[in-house]
């Protein structure tokens, strides 16, 4: 883990330096280098990591998932294709995760049993004390609506929807008043830099400005949880860097577990802690 | 769970994406209901429209004609024919027929007066269409000309009417049973038609007419005066013809003509103009007959049975000698008349070159008759008529080409319409009121044809009003048949008089009945084509499903986003068909109404302050059953797809991500 505690931008500042900032060469580099610079090994001591969490990280004995020898299998066909073998792992209050590794690795499976979106067909996961292999679809929504946020790489905004609307989705579901969630709406496109854009449909907005919104969504219901698949995938590197920075703000700030999907190098290297996985497993 | 408003607000993005599917369903669906939606107004109006026009022509009753159904086997030799016989029946014939002129030999003998045996006519005469493997005795066939079949028949009629339960007073008390409420009567004049009694225009009777008896059937709207039919009927039954009903001052027999014959014969005369064609403009030249016609007066010539046969020889002399003229050796008539040269004048004598014994011979045969009382002196009369109500004649077709024509034909009145086709009416209670002297009763010294005579008697025709439609249609179903049926085995025949409101109910249930199979199978297309929609915008918002659910949301809260959805839609069908239905119904009533108000007055005679005709009313329940069930149909073809897709699991579609 090299850059635990530290500046990334700046680190990519100073690294960008080297290649005299030429984005391109240095990006052919990173990519060549970037996974065995990056955390050797996927299987962390929970202990030991704990101990090199920075301040925001909530540094409690449980951790908020807890993944327990979990295997997925998918039926496709008469085939069945084991889409995660046998992963265990634990992810604490706070921390920011970044899950890694080629595609059809089974990094969004994983991410969608962690989101409670899917059940493990083996082990046990558990989320925010819930094991989730014991609940029915509605506590399932529940828990979602209740602990977790959900980013996607596509944002899916609704686009007939404004974006304090947009914003305000998650908590429709919810029992809380419209005053409340309008309240909670504009403090939140305040935070993200969009109260301006408050009455906007999604296609007025650029690239950047869609995922902040869709970063807002994901906080209306305050999770403890937010899980980002390929948060920065449709985005420049500038509303990357951006987006990695309101990651980080949301952590220090609101103490929010993140998760991220990612093959943004940047991105990986924000996290406290990055997951390898390889034909499902954790490498 | 989602609340509504957020349910409505999320349900409502739906509607904005995929527009072109979207309003493809929705009008095709709407076209689909807009023209139930508009065959209902149109129809409701129609209905309520003829029953207003039912209520008022018959003065808010149901009117039913009735008459005695008195069987062939009395008025004639039916199942038998001319000339097919049965033996019992020609034995039975030439037995009748020995017993009349047996009497008519004592007769003649008590009156002293020579019996001549050549000129009694058989009843019976040979027969060649007969089977000739019949025995020689029964190929015979009717001579109706015979005065013996008028008797047998006279005696049939009388041994029915002793034991008969069809009489008009049967009538009264069968009626009581289906709670009528009146009767009226109808009937025909005893004055006989042309060429007894001939009219009188500019001043003389047309001879050229003398054997023009226009047809009653074709062109009966035109003919009833010429032919000198007339009938009378209840004043209640005309009021609504009626120009005027005070009695007083009445200057001839009041009479009710049909407008398009008094244009025909006294047009010129009473400057009015011809008929137009365009409906819309009838009721005007309705009103302009009504205004030039009231009270005007017309003379008709009545000359008795023995004047009739004068002027016949006359016609016939003259037929004669125009075609011998020029032939050598033809001899003209020895007894020339001259035909009147004024109206209603005298028959006199042109020339007489009969010789002595041949004016004997004649005043003998008048004695004779005079001593049998049987001599008839010629006599002649002017009759006078006064037009005091004017019926707008119905067309009688007998195949419609076109809806305006089976418009007519739904609206006619019929009943006393039809008969008032083939008669002009008399107001029975007006002409009651006249003074002898412009009556016609004591001059009708022919006897009218039998059947009329019979109907007159016992067996007279009434029309029984009742309350309401109900009755009228029980008593109509239950007493008798119609007067269409071929082979009547009921004691009466019962029609609807008046008007067709029996049809018109009919029409108005039977079309309840088309609107609840044609409801179903439009309701089954619409049904396939909502579904489809729903199914594809369900379809086409997996992904965004699959989010909200990622988000938290339930299934519960994934049903009330897409009920809420599938309410819209049918909430924007209902209002598309709504505004397609009652404006393609709203531009049929501007477009037809007014011809169909025009020929609804005039078929019905209700020439002033006629009801309105509208094909627009929407007050139908229909109406809100077919909104209502646009909702169930879109609710029920949701179920399926909504199921599908709160079924689905998120990961499914989130997969692809």
């Amino acid at each position: 883990m090299n850059n635990q505690g530290g500046n990334t931008a700046q680190q990519v500042e100073d690294f960008l330096s080297l290649f005299e900032n030429d984005a391109d060469a240095a990006i052919a580099a990173i990519k060549e280098q970037a996974y065995q610079n990056l955390e050797p090994n996927g299987s962390i001591d929970s202990a030991e990591f704990r101990a090199e969490l920075t301040a925001p990280v909530l540094r409690g004995d449980a951790p908020i998932i807890s993944v327990q020898s979990v295997t997925k299998t998918y039926k496709m066909g008469k085939q069945h294709v084991q889409a995660i073998n046998d992963v265990s792992l634990d992810i604490y209050p706070g921390e920011i995760v970044a899950i890694v590794g080629p595609s059809g690795s089974g990094k969004s499976t994983l991410l969608q049993i962690l989101g409670c979106l899917d059940t493990p067909s083996k082990g046990k996961v558990v989320v925010d004390g819930n094991d989730i292999t014991r609940l029915g679809d509605g506590k399932l929504s529940q828990l979602r609506r209740s602990t977790i946020g959900f980013i996607f790489q596509s944002f899916y905004l609704q686009p007939f929807l404004r974006l304090g609307d947009n914003v305000a989705v998650p908590a429709m579901f919810t029992s809380k008043k419209r005053s409340t969630i309008n309240n909670e709406t504009t403090e939140l496109l305040d935070k993200v830099g969009l109260l301006d854009r408050r009455n906007h449909y999604p296609k007025e907005l650029s690239g950047g400005q869609i995922q902040r919104a869709a970063i807002a969504r994901a906080l209306i219901n305050q999770p403890k949880i937010i899980l980002a698949d390929e948060p920065t995938g449709n985005l420049d590197s500038k509303n990357s860097e951006a987006i990695i920075d309101l990651f980080k703000t949301i952590r220090n700030q609101l103490g929010t577990t993140i998760i991220v999907v990612t093959h943004n190098i940047e991105v990986a290297s924000m996290a406290d802690r990055v997951i390898r996985l390889k034909d499902g497993v954790v490498v | 769970m989602i609340r509504p408003r957020y349910a409505l607000q999320l349900a409502r993005t739906k509607l904005r994406s995929k527009r072109g599917v979207l309003a493809a369903s929705i009008i095709v669906s709407s076209i689909l209901f807009a023209a139930l939606i508009a065959a209902v107004i149109v129809f409701t109006g129609v209905q309520k429209s003829a029953v207003r026009f039912v209520e008022a022509a018959n003065n808010d009753q149901y009117l039913v004609s009735v008459t005695p159904n008195i069987p062939h086997s009395v008025t004639g030799f039916y199942g038998e024919g001319d000339f097919n016989l049965s033996l019992e029946t020609v034995r039975s014939i030439r037995a009748f027929e020995k017993q009349y002129y047996e009497a008519e030999r004592a007769k003649y003998a008590a009156a002293k007066v020579e019996y001549d045996k050549t000129t009694e006519i058989k009843a019976l005469k040979p027969s060649s269409f007969a089977d000739p493997k019949l025995p020689e005795e029964q190929r015979v066939m009717i001579e109706w000309t015979s005065p013996v079949i008028d008797a047998l028949l006279e005696q049939k009629y009388d041994d029915y009417a002793k034991t008969a339960i069809n009489k008009t007073e049967d009538i009264l008390k069968i009626g009581v049973k289906y709670n009528a409420k009146n009767y009226y009567a109808q009937r025909y004049s005893q004055l006989p038609g042309i060429p007894t009694l001939r009219l009188i225009i500019d001043g003389k009777e047309n001879f050229a007419d003398e054997y023009k008896n226009e047809p009653m059937i074709s062109t009966a709207d035109k003919n009833t005066l010429h032919n000198g039919a007339y009938g009378f009927v209840d004043n209640t039954l005309l009021e609504r013809h009626l120009l005027k009903t005070d009695s007083a001052g009445l200057k001839g027999i009041p009479v009710v003509p049909s407008a398009q014959e008094v244009a025909k014969l006294f047009g010129k005369q009473l400057g009015i103009p011809e008929e137009p064609e365009q409906e819309t403009d009838k009721l005007a030249w309705l009103k302009s007959v009504q205004e030039k016609a009231k009270g005007a007066t017309y003379q008709a010539c009545y000359r008795n049975s023995a004047e009739v046969s004068m002027l016949e020889k006359i016609q016939f002399d003259y037929v004669e000698m125009k075609a011998n003229e020029g032939v050598a050796g033809y001899q003209k008539p020895a007894l020339l008349y001259k035909t009147p040269e004024t109206g209603c004048g005298d028959i006199t004598i042109a020339s007489d070159t009969r010789t002595a014994a041949e004016k004997n011979a004649v005043t003998k045969s008048e004695n004779d008759q005079k001593k049998l009382g049987t001599y008839v002196e010629p006599k002649h009369q002017v009759l006078t008529f006064e037009i005091v109500g004017l019926v707008y004649s119905q067309p009688l077709t007998f195949e419609t080409t076109n809806a305006n024509e089976y418009i007519k034909g739904l609206l006619s009145s019929n009943g006393y319409m039809s008969s008032t086709n083939t008669t002009a009416s008399i107001p029975t209670q007006m002409y009651e009121t006249l003074p002898d002297s412009l009556k016609f009763d004591s001059l009708v010294d022919t006897k009218p044809g039998r059947f009329i005579s019979r109907s007159k008697d016992d067996f007279e025709q009434r029309i029984v009003a009742f309350a309401t439609i109900d009755d009228a249609r029980r008593f109509v179903n239950e007493v008798g048949c119609r007067s269409s049926s071929g082979d009547c085995k009921e004691l009466f025949y019962t029609d609807t008089y008046g008007s067709n409101y029996l049809l018109l109910d009919e029409i108005g249930k039977t079309f309840v009945k088309v609107m609840t199979v044609a409801l179903p199978i439009l309701l089954g297309f619409a049904f396939v084509i909502i579904w489809f929609t729903i199914s594809r915008i369900m379809a086409e918002n997996r992904r965004e499903t699959a989010v909200y659910r990622a988000m938290g949301a339930k299934r519960g809260d994934i049903l009330a986003i897409y009920g809420m959805y599938t309410l819209l839609l049918a909430f924007r069908i209902a209002v598309v068909s709504l505004i397609l239905g009652v404006t393609a119904a709203f531009v049929i009533n501007m477009v037809y109404a007014p011809g169909i108000s025009a020929t609804a007055a005039s078929m019905f005679g209700i020439i002033n302050n006629a009801p309105n005709f509208s094909m627009f009313d929407l007050s139908s329940p229909l109406l809100l059953a077919i909104i209502g069930s646009i909702f169930v149909v879109s609710i029920l073809a949701s179920i399926q797809p909504l199921i599908r897709n709160v079924l689905r699991h998120p990961v499914q579609d989130m997969r692809s991500e």
